[in-house]
């Protein structure tokens, strides 16, 4: 197994690193670049956008991975007036797994409990087969919080399902209900750098991990309060995910942005396991007219 | 007619107190295997559940098999001291006392084991503080709670006069057991007021077991239905699971008296006819359960409904057929075959006929809980080995066996404590038949 | 470009050059590039919405209409900026341009829509943005007090008939048992 390779890295490099990369990744984009103007003056950094141009930004830009973590009480409100919904393009997937090191990376996680999958599905014998980014369907109709005993885990008025890791009392009952195996637990101690536990909780962040609770993607909405795009969808090199408010009718995949009902009505989008009534708000856009030819890549 | 009274007393009044170093063997023997599962319990309490062998798609093991065991098991109560002598059957008062302590026990377990599973027992009062309605795991903790009282009720109270006669005759006890019984006893004197008020409460409590017993398994079944998965996802798992906690609960009761009549010397009170009497009720039960099996798997199976086709193929001729059929047949149907002909119901066979449904019982909940978990909608992918498959651990075979331990400590202390046979009913039932002999 | 920012050692003495490159380069693209004046005002004609905008740079004596200038229009949503209109915009002769709005964007609570213009990369003129907000948007009302009662909701918010149930159920039955406890205590005074 590959071994990971974050741990040659201090915490400090990482979130400075992270910062350079997120904002460089969205200064890389056309219109965004623009708005520079309106922005507080402050000192400038050079930074390089991962297509290899070379930019000044303003330094406030380079903001840490979390900042101001929500308190527990605010992540169960919500942001307000917000509904957000991913769309995953499955023409588009070529099993890259950016996806997926983006979220361990920023959620501290280990491979072995992952918040993001890349399942390779095959729908019948004779279609071929695709490969399906998987996160937290963050449903309206949520199985694991109707069967929190505690409350551990809620629905918030943005459409996110979190957890609060300081409540759960470990019954795994979420995640015998969830349909879509989304969730994953902490069996032993979580591996985790001394930095890393001293960063002060938020359900927001789900980051610090503790001991015998359960953890799940969370839409980042630590990134989303300040107006960023979750990691996944920023770290995805062939733009398969989209994000946004679906009461803005708005989705963008970081470089594109388009509007979520002209999507969804073109490309056939759909629900995964509609039937079930969990009502998802993650979108899949049906894997034709592929991109890459499907490879089996060993994980 | 007095004199033969009293002989019966003291007969049933001698197994509370005597000495006894088989008894005390047994005892050591039992504190032994639960210290091992309390180190077990220890080692999970520090490294967490990571010791079992539960993993994020089996996020569900033995523990919560033995659970549902122990809800099953604490049925009987109810079925003995309940449903048959609202019936009015005559012969099973014998072995009401008996049931209920072993329902009181099995409850107590359910109980513990459930906090065993728990990822933060620390947290254990966020259930308290923070417990939401919506959720079937606070439905069951009420009705656990109701129900566990229920029986402890059922228990102690029919057992007032005979703690009264603890108290006036056996004045060789220690003296905590002296005090203890005068306490318990509540100026008992066999007043009319008293027996009237007994006799109130004990129909009372009687009546209102059989919901109580109902819904605990009921919910306890709702734990798996309220959720997707295949075999779970069933309108017929609370009949089913309430129907093989009877069958449960009367092989053990059958298991329980074979061994109580041997070593308390009790042949006179539990008699072969008792053992022939049950096995019959067992029978019907077990039949009842074959109805309710047939119901669970005949449609899935029919239908190979996506996941559901796939955990049932791994039940009928996969990874878990041989468990499977062997909780099918010498766990359900070979006993009910046996237990047809009279010689199959005589004590010994019965009893080790009860024995094979009990161990079919545990296994099918085995069967019940782990499959399931492992046919996710969603396919099983880019996981580690162990996920794949589960073995419990010793740290979860060493629990399971000290909850079982504790089971049967809890009743042999009371066993030991209180008399077996209720005595007051036994003479109550002596003279009414004496009586009606009297008149012929 | 590329390969000489893979070279990581020469890294900064690069990085400086490369700089000093573009300060020369832009110096002289910008003392060729004019602002511009741009005016736009916004046509509803019922189920046609459309923005109207003319360029106008100063010419020699003049204002003279800028033609074949491409004009980007975006409505600013939370985490980028939509386009609309078509692919391209682009002026005629009158330095002209009518760009489509679609009638079903939904806005915010009013119905406001942030609008964007951008002008970029013209060869005479100088990188415009314009930011300004019309009400052609469908306003968007949430309700503040969302959480309904309901089986996923807060415990606050449990479904009555849920309640209703489940508290009569143990006022029943715990009624029930408080009453042999009193019978009981009855039992041990007589």
């Amino acid at each position: 197994m590959k071994k990971q390779d974050s741990n040659r890295f201090t915490r400090r490099n990482l979130i400075k690193y992270t910062g350079l990369l997120g904002v460089g990744s969205i200064l890389g984009l056309k219109f965004l670049s623009c708005t520079s103007p309106s922005q507080p003056e402050g000192k400038k950094v050079k930074v390089m956008t991962p297509d290899g141009k070379l930019m000044e930004v303003n330094e406030a830009h380079l903001s840490m991975a979390h900042p101001h973590p929500a308190s527990i009480e605010e992540s169960r409100k919500g942001i307000p007036g917000r509904k957000f919904v991913m769309v995953v393009d499955l023409a588009k997937c070529k099993n890259a797994r950016e996806c997926i090191k983006a979220c361990e990376h920023h959620h501290n996680l280990t491979p072995d409990r992952p918040f993001i999958k890349v399942l390779k599905i095959q729908d019948n014998p004779r279609s071929a087969p695709y490969w399906m980014p998987k996160k937290c369907f963050q449903c309206d109709n949520p199985p694991c919080v109707k069967v929190c005993p505690v409350g551990a885990t809620f629905k918030r008025s943005d459409n996110i399902v979190l957890v609060d890791n300081e409540r759960c009392i470990g019954c795994r009952f979420c995640m015998a209900a969830c349909p879509y195996s989304a969730r994953v637990f902490n069996w032993g101690k979580p591996k985790q750098s001394q930095e890393v536990l001293n960063l002060k909780y938020s359900p927001e962040a789900s980051t610090p991990s503790k001991i015998g609770t359960v953890e799940k993607c969370d839409f980042c909405p630590d990134m989303i309060r300040e107006k960023k795009l979750p990691h996944c969808i920023t770290a995805c090199p062939n733009g398969v995910l989209y994000f946004g408010d679906a009461n803005e009718d708005t989705v963008t995949n970081g470089e594109e942005t388009v509007r979520l009902s002209k999507l969804l009505r073109e490309k056939a989008g759909y629900r995964y396991l509609e039937d079930l009534g969990t009502e998802p708000n993650v979108y899949y856009l049906p894997p034709v007219d592929r991109l890459f030819p499907f490879k089996d890549t060993e994980a | 007619m007095k004199k033969h009274n009293d002989q019966v007393i003291d007969k049933l009044l001698s197994s509370v107190g005597r000495h006894n170093p088989a008894f005390k063997i047994w005892i050591i023997a039992l504190l032994v295997i639960i210290s091992i599962g309390c180190f077990a319990y220890y080692r999970q309490l520090r490294l967490g559940l990571v010791v079992t062998s539960m993993r994020d798609y089996t996020s569900w093991g033995i523990y919560i098999s033995n659970f549902v065991f122990f809800v099953a098991v604490s049925l009987i109560g109810s079925l003995v001291s309940s449903i048959l002598k609202l019936a009015k059957v005559k012969w099973s008062y014998p072995l009401t006392r008996i049931s209920e302590i072993i329902a009181v026990a099995a409850i107590i377990c359910a109980a513990v084991i459930i906090i065993v599973d728990m990822g933060r027992p620390d947290r254990f009062f966020n259930v308290i503080i923070y417990g939401r309605i919506q959720s079937p795991i606070i439905w069951d903790v009420l009705v656990i709670m109701t129900y566990l009282v229920i029986s402890v009720l059922l228990l102690y109270l029919p057992m007032l006069p005979d703690i009264a006669l603890c108290r006036d005759r056996l004045k060789h006890v220690a003296k905590w057991k002296q005090n203890l019984y005068r306490i318990l006893a509540l100026n008992w004197q066999n007043k009319p007021g008293q027996l009237n008020r007994l006799k109130k409460t004990s129909t009372i409590l009687e009546i209102m077991v059989i919901p109580v017993a109902f819904a605990i398994h009921t919910i306890t079944s709702w734990l798996f239905a309220t959720t997707w998965r295949p075999g779970w996802d069933s309108t017929n798992l609370g009949p089913y699971f309430v129907s093989g906690a009877f069958m449960l609960g009367a092989a053990v009761i059958i298991v329980a008296m074979f061994f109580i009549r041997k070593s308390f010397k009790l042949e006179d009170f539990i008699t072969n006819d008792h053992f022939d009497k049950m096995g019959k009720i067992l029978v019907l039960l077990s039949l009842v359960y074959l109805y309710f099996n047939i119901n669970e798997y005949l449609g899935p199976a029919f239908k190979m409904v996506g996941v559901e086709g796939e955990h049932i193929t791994e039940l009928f001729s996969g990874d878990y057929a041989a468990m499977y059929w062997l909780v099918q047949v010498p766990g359900l149907m070979l006993p009910i075959l046996l237990m047809v002909f009279k010689r199959g119901r005589k004590p010994f066979n019965i009893m080790i006929i009860s024995f094979f449904i009990l161990m079919g019982a545990w296994f099918k909940r085995f069967l019940i809980v782990i499959p399931s978990l492992q046919h996710p909608y969603l396919p099983i992918q880019d996981v580690d080995e162990s996920y794949l498959h589960y073995y419990p651990s010793w740290e979860e075979w060493a629990i399971t066996f000290a909850s079982f331990a504790g089971v049967l400590l809890i009743i042999s202390l009371l066993l030991k404590l209180f008399p077996i046979i209720p005595i007051q009913e036994y003479i109550h039932h002596q003279d009414k038949s004496e009586d009606q002999s009297n008149e012929i | 470009m590329k390969n000489f920012i893979s070279i990581i050692p020469q890294y900064s003495l690069i990085r400086n050059f490369f700089l000093f490159l573009l300060l020369l380069v832009g110096q002289t693209v910008f003392s060729q590039k004019q602002s511009a004046e741009i005016h736009f005002k916004f046509l509803d004609d019922q189920a046609d919405k459309r923005v109207a905008i003319q360029v106008f740079q100063q010419g020699d004596s003049a204002l003279k209409p800028v033609e074949e200038l491409d004009i980007s229009l975006y409505v600013e949503r939370l985490f980028s900026y939509l386009p609309v209109g078509d692919r391209f915009n682009t002026t005629d002769e009158n330095g002209y341009v009518e760009i489509h709005m679609p009638s079903d964007l939904p806005g915010d609570s009013k119905g406001n829509l942030k609008l964007i213009l951008k002008i970029e990369d013209a060869e005479t003129i100088r990188d415009t943005i314009i930011h300004t907000e019309v009400k052609w948007g469908i306003p968007v009302i949430y309700d503040v007090t969302e959480e309904k009662r309901s089986l996923w909701a807060a415990r606050a918010n449990a479904p009555l008939s849920l309640l209703l149930l489940v508290n009569s159920l143990l006022l029943g039955v715990w009624g029930i048992i408080i009453y042999i406890c009193y019978e009981m205590y009855l039992i041990k005074k007589e």
